[in-house]
């Protein structure tokens, strides 16, 4: 691999920056707003307002899968490959995942997990996946 | 699949960072095609050709 030039190392650390500062700002975003909506629901003894509570960082949520979705759509035939393949393993991980650990929930009494986890455990997996990927075609 | 790309680029002493910008697309795509560990879309295999204005076939080889 010959020697990248100055100039082409900092346009490809820009682009991860951009990308990963995405990522980190909607889900510090996500966390954030499922504290909130929980302390609003808690602090509600009728739970009245457990649906409207629910509906904030579930709207963020969606507004982070756009925003990987635009990612994807945007990138170039190589780097949509790559992304796409990320996703297909981080879903497949994630509801094999979840399937295994209800097992271990409904066989051996395991404590059951909160079903938000999953989203952030898939982003997870696909930055690892996506990561591997990318090292693995230089 | 083969391919003749790093020959022909070095033939005309393009950079890899160079040859992704003329076919506007990543150097790390240029380098998975160099590598043999990427084949390109038909849509860039053309540019490709169209780039070193040789036929397809020239450039890339199918194995066997």
């Amino acid at each position: 691999m010959e020697q990248e030039s100055p100039t082409s190392i900092a346009k490809r650390r820009a682009k991860l920056v951009r990308r990963f500062a995405g990522d980190f700002i909607l889900a510090g975003a996500f966390v954030a707003a499922v504290f909130v909506s929980k302390s609003i629901t808690e602090g509600d003894p009728t739970n009245s307002h457990g649906a409207l509570a629910a509906l904030l960082p579930a709207i963020i949520l969606t507004a982070w899968f756009l925003f990987l979705a635009r990612q994807i759509r945007d990138y170039g035939e190589f780097e949509q490959m790559i992304a796409v393949r990320a996703v297909a393993i981080a879903g497949a991980v994630t509801v094999w995942s979840a399937s295994v650990w209800g097992l271990f929930i409904l066989m051996a009494g395991a404590p059951t997990l909160p079903l938000v986890m999953a989203a952030p455990f898939a982003a997870f997996v696909y930055s690892a996946v996506h990561t591997t990927l990318s090292a693995s075609f230089r | 699949m083969k391919n003749r790309l790093r020959e022909l680029r070095t033939e005309r002493e393009w950079s890899q960072a160079r040859i992704a910008e003329l076919l506007n697309v990543s150097r790390q795509n240029i380098i998975a095609i160099e590598k043999e560990k990427y084949d390109p879309s038909l849509s860039l295999a053309l540019d490709i050709a169209k780039l070193f204005e040789l036929p397809v076939e020239d450039i890339f080889l199918k194995h066997g």
